[in-house]
């Protein structure tokens, strides 16, 4: 039988590593990728939640993010090319221009 | 008809005539000041209405105006005048002409702002004076703020941005305390009445109690005592006053400080009369303090307008413990003092700005043996000095005897302390006539100066008549103050001012009718 | 039943069918060198939401695709100052195109198609629409940030803002999924339904519901997730710095205001204390840190944190007449800053080379409206009376003691003393100092003049008489 407290302490743990990777980790890309990994885990919980509760509506949020996703990717994954363009580097931790 | 919109137009007009610099071209700053002189010539005109036409019997606001304004927070435009305002409102208006006048030559930069600020900032200063919904009072109480910080900011001396600021940011400490106290005191009136109001009549009829009304009161007082200024919050005054243009210093002097007493006045008595009780002694003490200590920071000073601006430490000082007596003697005599220290200081900054037009300095030292190349300044300044010192026949005595009585009654030490300060006073104020009018000439520069040109004349002219009318017949000032002060002293001795009783009108907007001897009630509205 | 009334986004379709005019019609114009086509569409696009958002004043609540969307007095409200915002960051943002020589077509899009996020966030009346019009507004704000990407200090100030938006929207989607789980319903108004006791008693839907406060606290720089503000308000370029400081705050702060005084107003009890502190660090930190500032974006960036704080002031007093303030602030925090911002932009000079606070020294000789304006919005940033920055400090304070925070309001007013400090050193810059190197005399164009003149007016009007506004407010304030 399915677990659905498995299923969501997976997508907790997803969530927790994904904010650990956006708080932790110096390389624009990895943060990126860190963010995908929380919003995978919020599909994850959507969806368990949509089973869990015989409602579908949680599976169309969940197309919805996927849809955000995708947009959000095409525009960070630009923003990040321009800025290696720009510095040949993605690294957070040197790109403190402002600030000064 | 007149009577219910003067004040309005008295407050209005030199806001309006100030904006109306803006249509005036560039290049043509003699219109500017013919014209800035004309707008505040004509208040002063329009003011002496109010003079001729007081109810000397009422005891209540005359002239009053009220209009809704934001209804939602109970909020109203309204506007009074009563014995206690009467003067400083005359005072205020006379003395800005003066201004005008005074900086006639000495501002040549950026004319245009320089008169705009001088008429905004008397607008504000009416505002204060007459303003009798507490919201209202502190709108004006903040924004004369503005144009001051300018004047001073612009026009002032070598360190004008340091006391500006200060100016600006002590003020502010004080007013902001202040504005948390009034809206304390509207929600709690609210809380008790169920109405919503900032009308200081209406807020009078649900007095807080203990604790709450101490902590507001000293938020009120705080404000007034900063701009008095008190001991030990007066630090600054003397930067402010030194660095200020003439026009400035004379403004704050003549009257800016006046803020601070009248503030006590109208509404830290009468809304707090028990914690007024209970901070008296310390208020007195530091009064007394004030006193001592501004006259001898005074007998220090090498700068004239330093000197000064610590004399009016130490007079200001004479008006508090005056009003702090609580007693009819000392409450009128504050109010003199008031009037008294606004006309013979103004008159003083006035004088010093003219020997500093001439010589580019204000140290004593670059003084001396003035008398014999300008008589008839050395003259004004003697008369204005004495004044100041309070010689009998001349205004200030009237008040530092008032206060002196009065204190009197209350405390004896205090007293004794106060006439040590007089005589200290007269010491320093001599003591500079001395060294800048008599003996020999030391500076060559000197000895070309020129003597007063009628345009100063015309400026010193009238204080110095009215110092003398003040000395020698203050009977139609006295008597314009007095049922005021009695009918405040009643408030805050014991009585409650109960509904009844009360000469202010009550409630927001429409109630006025209860008071039929404000000439305009009924048919204003 | 379900009403499908497509009238209620006229404001939308209206913008969204002006930025696809502009796409498709723009490249084959400007081979016929027909300039100023994109310009006029996009003002056609906003005057004509303005409009629509103006005619709609005073007609009853209605909702839409299923509930989903509402028009109620509140998002007509927004419309209209969304569509100010948009015309105003339009007209600042020409003379600025074509100061940088930069390509404007793209650009005129992406700010139509953040104003429509913006829309349809203050219009949305369940979860997940509001998150999409989040994302409607933050895709094309992340890429306006960087418009101009050959410049390093603005694709920096693009990266950092996507990359905490992005970590903003994650966040604020697991607390609307978590909401979801547990309640199994997004509206605003009812998002924990029948539960008037303690909606926020489960742990989930408590961690929900405090996931979707950080991820609107991104939003609205509320401290502490306010730490990319100051970096990409400095780095944008100034209109689009005008559009975030103005319309995104608005948006979220709207957005949260539903939330708190609707769905969750029942569990004020658990979010008062932390939203306390959160209104007092936002806006202490704010202040604090715009007093070191030399940079005059920065500085109204942390200024602009600090007005934030006093923003949830508001929704701590809350009630009716709280939110009537709120909103009133909102209008006047957006008028006076949409000023500042247009002063900023014009005085920067091509490349942005003027915008340290010691560039003002002198600007009174210079340029003296200019100096007369800016004087005018900082005394209102720093709530000097007959400015409505005042009014708005007044009524938010006043509500915020009515409703018994009298702590929370003696800290607001030492903040607003200590605001006075940094806004002071500009005005005393322009005014008392001499020139600090050589510069140019500004040329204001005449549709930023007719925009200054109009803010200007505003922030002054507002400070006097603000009854029909306030009046008009109060039904925009009680919220369903």
């Amino acid at each position: 039988m399915f677990d659905y407290n498995h299923a969501l302490i997976l997508a907790f743990m997803l969530f927790t590593l994904g904010t650990a990777g956006v708080l932790l980790r110096r390389s624009a890309l990895v943060v990126f990728m860190s963010i995908e990994l929380m919003l995978n885990a919020v599909n994850l919980v959507l969806v368990v939640f949509s089973r869990l509760r015989g409602d579908l509506d949680g599976q169309v949020i969940c197309f919805f993010i996927m849809a955000v996703a995708a947009a959000e990717a095409a525009v960070g994954l630009a923003i990040i090319i321009a800025f290696f363009k720009r510095k040949k580097h993605v690294d957070l931790d040197r790109a403190s221009l402002l600030r000064s | 008809m007149i009577d219910s919109w003067i004040l309005t137009w008295l407050c209005a007009l030199p806001l309006l005539g100030g904006v109306a610099i803006v249509l005036i071209p560039r290049e043509r700053a003699d219109l500017v000041r013919w014209w800035s002189l004309a707008i505040s010539a004509g208040t002063f005109l329009l003011s002496l209405h109010l003079w001729f036409h007081f109810n000397v019997a009422d005891t209540g606001l005359q002239f009053v105006r009220s209009h809704a304004w934001i209804p939602r927070f109970g909020i109203d435009y309204a506007v009074g005048v009563d014995g206690i305002s009467l003067l400083l409102i005359l005072l205020t208006t006379l003395i800005a002409p003066l201004t005008v006048l005074g900086s006639w030559r000495s501002v040549t930069e950026r004319v245009h702002l320089f008169h705009f600020c001088l008429l905004f900032l008397q607008t504000g200063i009416l505002g204060v004076f007459m303003a009798s919904d507490l919201f209202l009072f502190y709108v004006f109480w903040e924004i004369m703020l503005v144009p001051m910080y300018f004047l001073i900011g612009i026009w002032g001396g070598t360190r004008r941005i340091y006391a500006a600021v200060k100016f600006f940011i002590f003020t502010m400490v004080g007013s902001i305390l202040m504005l948390a106290a009034i809206i304390y005191l509207v929600v709690h009136h609210q809380h008790v009445t169920g109405l919503m109001t900032f009308e200081l009549a209406a807020l009078l009829t649900s007095p807080l109690e203990g604790q709450a009304a101490l902590l507001a009161c000293l938020a009120f007082s705080l404000a007034f005592a900063i701009k008095v200024p008190l001991f030990p919050l007066h630090t600054w005054l003397p930067d402010a006053h030194v660095e200020a243009p003439t026009a400035g210093s004379v403004v704050l002097a003549g009257v800016l400080l006046k803020m601070g007493t009248y503030g006590f006045l109208r509404f830290c008595f009468p809304l707090f009369p028990e914690a007024v009780h209970q901070i008296t002694p310390w208020i007195m003490t530091l009064a007394v303090i004030g006193i001592i200590y501004g006259a001898l920071l005074a007998l220090a000073q090498e700068d004239i307008k330093k000197l000064i601006a610590y004399s009016s430490v130490s007079h200001l000082g004479f008006v508090m413990i005056g009003m702090f007596a609580l007693n009819l003697q000392g409450l009128t005599g504050g109010i003199m003092q008031m009037v008294g220290h606004g006309i013979s200081t103004g008159a003083l900054f006035l004088l010093v700005g003219m020997i500093y037009e001439r010589r580019h300095t204000r140290l004593i030292s670059d003084f001396g043996g003035l008398a014999k190349v300008m008589p008839l300044y050395t003259l004004f300044f003697l008369i204005t000095t004495l004044s100041s010192i309070g010689l009998p026949g001349l205004n200030g005595f009237v008040g530092e005897f008032l206060i002196l009585l009065g204190t009197f009654q209350v405390s004896k030490l205090a007293t004794i302390f106060a006439a040590t300060g007089v005589i200290l006073g007269a010491i320093y104020m001599l003591r500079l006539v001395q060294q800048v009018f008599f003996g020999t000439i030391r500076h060559e520069e000197n000895r070309n100066l020129g003597d007063l040109v009628p345009r100063e004349i015309i400026i010193i002219v009238p204080l110095i008549i009215l110092m003398f009318w003040i000395g020698l017949y203050p009977r139609p000032f006295i008597e314009r103050i007095e049922p005021s002060v009695n009918h405040l002293l009643e408030q805050v001795d014991g009585v409650e001012p109960a509904p009844t009783h009360a000469a202010l009108p009550i409630g927001s907007g429409g109630a006025l009718d209860n008071h039929a001897v404000i000439p305009v009630a009924g048919e204003g509205k | 039943m379900t009403n499908w009334n497509v009238s209620l986004l006229a404001p939308e379709i209206v913008l969204s069918v002006c930025a696809l005019l502009i796409m498709l019609l723009d490249p084959p114009l400007r081979r016929k060198r027909l300039a100023g086509f994109s310009e006029s569409v996009a003002l056609v696009g906003f005057l004509g939401a303005l409009f629509l958002g103006l005619m709609r004043i005073g007609l009853p609540v209605d909702s839409s695709f299923g509930g989903f969307l509402i028009a109620d007095a509140l998002s007509t409200y927004l419309h209209i100052l969304f569509a100010v915002i948009g015309l105003s960051v339009l007209i600042m943002s020409i003379p600025w195109l074509r100061r940088d020589g930069v390509r404007q077509t793209e650009f005129l899009v992406l700010l139509i198609f953040a104003v429509i996020g913006m829309m349809i966030m203050s219009c949305s009346a369940e979860m997940v629409t509001m998150f999409i019009g989040l994302e409607l507004l933050s895709l094309p704000l992340y890429v306006l940030a960087g418009y101009l990407r050959n410049r390093e200090r603005t694709i920096e100030a693009s990266l950092k803002y996507f990359l905490l938006g992005a970590f903003a929207s994650a966040l604020l989607l697991m607390g609307i999924a978590l909401q979801w789980g547990t309640y199994g319903t997004l509206h605003l108004s009812s998002v924990a339904p029948g539960s008037g006791a303690a909606p926020l008693s489960l742990p989930l839907a408590a961690a929900g519901f405090w996931l979707v406060v950080v991820g609107l606290g991104f939003k609205v720089s509320a401290v502490p997730f306010h730490f990319w503000t100051a970096d990409v308000y400095e780095g944008s370029p100034t209109p689009v710095t005008a559009l975030m400081s103005t319309g995104t705050k608005a948006a979220a702060m709207a957005v949260l205001l539903r939330l708190m005084s609707a769905g969750f107003a029942p569990a004020a009890i658990e979010w008062m204390p932390v939203l306390w502190w959160l209104a007092v660090l936002t806006m202490s930190v704010g202040n604090l840190m715009a007093l070191v500032q030399a940079n005059i974006k920065r500085m109204l960036a942390f200024s602009g944190i600090a007005h934030a704080g006093y923003l949830l002031l508001a929704i701590c007093a809350g009630g009716t007449a709280g939110n009537a303030a709120l909103l009133f602030y909102l209008a006047g925090y957006t008028v006076m800053n949409l000023g500042a911002f247009a002063i900023v932009g014009l005085l920067e000079g091509k490349g942005e080379r003027f915008q340290s606070i010691y560039d003002y020294s002198g600007l009174a000789k210079r340029n003296p409206w200019l100096a007369a304006m800016m004087t005018i919005f900082l005394l209102s940033l720093a709530g000097i009376p007959a400015t409505v920055g005042f009014m708005g400090k007044f009524f938010i304070f006043t509500e915020t003691l009515k409703a018994g925070h009298i702590g929370l309001v003696v800290i607001a007013l030492l903040n607003s003393l200590v605001s006075v400090y940094y806004y002071l050193r500009v005005i005393y810059l322009m005014y008392m100092k001499d020139e600090w190197g050589e510069k140019p005399v500004c040329r204001v164009p005449a549709s930023v003049g007719i925009l200054l003149a109009f803010t200007t007016l505003v922030t002054l009007w507002l400070g006097v008489a603000p009854n029909r506004l306030l009046d008009a407010l109060m039904a925009a304030a009680r919220i369903f």
